[in-house]
């Protein structure tokens, strides 16, 4: 058998590297290639000699593959229409080709010699020499391996083979190198090379002209390769470091995520717990001291006028100034758990029913300001609302050392601002910095705030400087009921 | 004819309270009914036609301000005292704001309840003593000698 049927090992150089392929030789060269100019060359080099020397010629390419060939043939002065006329040249689509004898997506020997039997056979009838000599070009196995059908390119290959045992032909196949990307492909690429009596490196290889050029280029391409290695090696490893951290990203996302549930559900409860607290100490254990201290009232209106300076009569005395007492501070400490009016009369009412307490428990010089007046907004906005000036305004009061607090209520077009300014010594420039990172260095009670306006979908602003502090809560709401009024503005002493 | 009271609270211990005060000073008005939240003050405003309503804010279901507003709407010539533990300075306009005629705050019922409900008999309002009679010095929270343990406790867990 004259064809080139290499055992089928695994070795690279089981076909040794030529740099061109004789078509006039039997044999089954591989053709690598980086440019297509390159390859339509070393095409036209191998079909144009060919038909030159009157043999046979058969081409199964892609489109643009053909036509370059056709047009590198026609400048180099060789006319092939009437080679194809005559029949001596034929010239096939490769996808077309191919769908004839793939069956499952592998190529089946039977059909694949059904359809490419006949056309060697009839170009080989005409040729206008006695040799009837065959070249043929073929590069459907590179259709294949392009689609990933690595084994049925290699398959292909080998029943190119098996049809070399039938048919005289050379046969040149051509692979781009850009299809040899992966380690993956390193083992398949030597068994293609196996399966060949010729392999013809790419441009970058066969271009050098002496031996000690191509040596030069072999020992660069290794050192390539080996810096590649180490490239690859660091991609490996990069690419593994970034999955970890997309984990550990994503967890910490969730943990957030958990925690900010866990912080809403906690500052609801809480407003809960207070609301309860202060609305039963307001309502039961408040009308109960009313109730007593009536009763007291009584008792001392019945006591005679000279009892009165009794021990009895003191002892009463003293139990109606502690019963007052206790009315009072219970009355505060509702307050401040619950505002009072709040939810009877919304916000309008409660914010300056809670500044007046505030400007004579702190001392601080209160305004208030609001444009214009509006009406009821829905009750979880309310208070979140009003929890978030309590603390703005605690904040002034524990830290500001201002002496004047001036609060301003704004509806804009379905947005509710609440600023709390004061006029003391402001954030330490420290912490301030530290609160453009994150929210989270900041106190418990303008994290709280935070967290309340985010879970309303608004936002809190912090502006601080030696001048003061303004603290800005934003949120989009409707009113529920509307209410027509104009702005309002007053002062709340501290006497 | 003797004048005719309503009253209504949600705590019966206050109720009793107040039916004791006017009993003691004005045995000749007559209780004309009692009622525990704004629905059912409506209810008997409409049934007894008192001459004044004693009222409480902060009831459950309809608060005292909620029936106040429709006793007045019904222009009766029902006098509403509004009777209450809340205090603020502001409380005034938005009673008026309601239609109430008077106001008098829970711890000072012995004091001014009676003249307060004369004052409105006699189509007069009652807005004012209550207020100007606080103590000028005002204790701070948990300042008292016993119950200051108990409430300065209270007070730290709570915003200013």
């Amino acid at each position: 058998m004259s064809t080139s049927r290499v055992p089928a090992n695994d070795t690279f150089f089981a076909a040794p590297p030529v740099t061109t392929f004789d078509p006039s030789r039997p044999g089954h060269g591989v053709q690598f290639y980086t440019d297509d100019a390159y390859l339509v060359n070393a095409l036209s080099r191998f079909i144009g000699t060919a038909l030159g020397a009157g043999d046979a010629a058969i081409v199964i390419a892609t489109k643009p593959h053909r036509e370059g060939l056709a047009q590198r043939l026609k400048a180099n002065g060789l006319d092939t229409t009437a080679a194809i006329k005559k029949g001596r040249y034929l010239v096939l689509d490769a996808a077309e080709t191919l769908e004839k004898f793939m069956v499952e997506g592998e190529p089946d020997w039977a059909r694949f010699e059904a359809v490419i039997s006949p056309f060697i056979m009839s170009v080989a009838e005409l040729t206008e020499g006695e040799t009837r000599r065959v070249a043929a070009y073929g590069e459907m196995v590179a259709l294949l391996w392009e689609q990933g059908k690595i084994d049925a390119a290699i398959r292909l290959e080998e029943l190119w083979n098996l049809l070399a045992e039938k048919h005289v032909f050379t046969l040149l196949c051509a692979y781009p190198i850009r299809s040899f990307f992966d380690d993956k492909h390193s083992h398949p690429f030597s068994q293609i090379c196996a399966k060949h009596s010729a392999v013809i490196p790419g441009e970058g290889y066969s271009s050098l002209d002496t031996e000690a050029d191509r040596l030069r280029n072999v020992a660069h391409l290794q050192q390539k390769e080996q810096s590649l290695e180490a490239v690859r090696n660091a991609k490996n490893q990069l690419e593994k470091e970034m999955a970890e951290r997309i984990d550990v990203e994503r967890k910490l996302r969730r943990s957030e995520q958990s925690l900010r549930e866990l912080s809403g559900r906690l500052l609801r409860m809480q407003d809960e717990e207070r609301r309860r607290l202060g609305r039963e100490l307001h309502d039961s254990v408040g009308q109960y001291l009313a109730a007593l201290k009536m009763g007291l009232d009584s008792l001392q209106a019945d006591t005679p006028v000279k009892a009165v300076r009794d021990t009895s009569g003191k002892g009463l005395t003293a139990c109606l100034e502690l019963v007052e007492q206790s009315i009072r501070e219970v009355r505060t400490i509702s307050y401040l758990l619950y505002p009072p009016m709040l939810e009877e009369m919304g916000l309008k009412t409660a914010i300056p029913w809670y500044l007046d307490g505030f400007a004579k428990r702190s001392g601080i010089q209160t305004t208030f300001e609001i444009t214009p007046v509006f009406g009821r907004l829905p009750r979880d906005l309310e208070l979140a609302i009003f929890r978030v000036l309590q603390e703005g305004l605690t904040n002034v009061h524990r830290h500001s050392a201002s002496t004047t607090a001036h609060v301003r209520v704004m509806m804009q077009d379905d947005t509710l601002t609440v600023e709390v300014t004061d006029r003391g010594t402001g954030i330490p420039p420290a912490i301030m910095e530290s609160t453009r990172e994150a929210v989270g260095t900041l106190g418990v009670g303008l994290r709280g705030m935070n967290e309340r306006m985010r879970q309303l979908g608004g936002k809190l602003e912090l502006f601080s400087n030696e001048q003061g502090t303004t603290v800005r809560a934003t949120v989009r709401c409707e009113e529920i009921s509307a209410e027509a009024g104009t702005s309002v503005s007053s002062g709340i002493s501290a006497s | 004819m003797s004048p005719k009271i309503l009253i209504v609270d949600d705590h019966e211990v206050v109720r009793h309270g107040v039916r004791s005060i006017l009993a003691r000073s004005r045995p000749q008005w007559e209780i004309c009914g009692e009622a525990s939240d704004g629905k059912h003050a409506i209810e008997s405003v409409l049934l007894a036609d008192p001459d004044v309503i004693i009222l409480d804010i902060t009831m459950p279901g309809m608060s005292g301000l909620e029936a106040a507003a429709e006793i007045s709407k019904l222009g009766l010539r029902c006098r509403i005292l509004i009777f209450t533990m809340h205090e603020s300075e502001r409380l005034v306009s938005d009673l008026r704001a309601v239609g109430a005629h008077g106001y008098v705050q829970k711890s000072q019922a012995s004091r001014d309840l009676v003249a307060a409900v004369e004052t409105l008999l006699g189509g007069g309002t009652f807005f004012g003593p209550t207020l100007q009679s606080e103590p000028s010095k005002k204790k701070e929270p948990g300042s008292g000698p016993s119950l200051g343990r108990v409430f300065s406790s209270f007070v730290s867990l709570c915003p200013v």
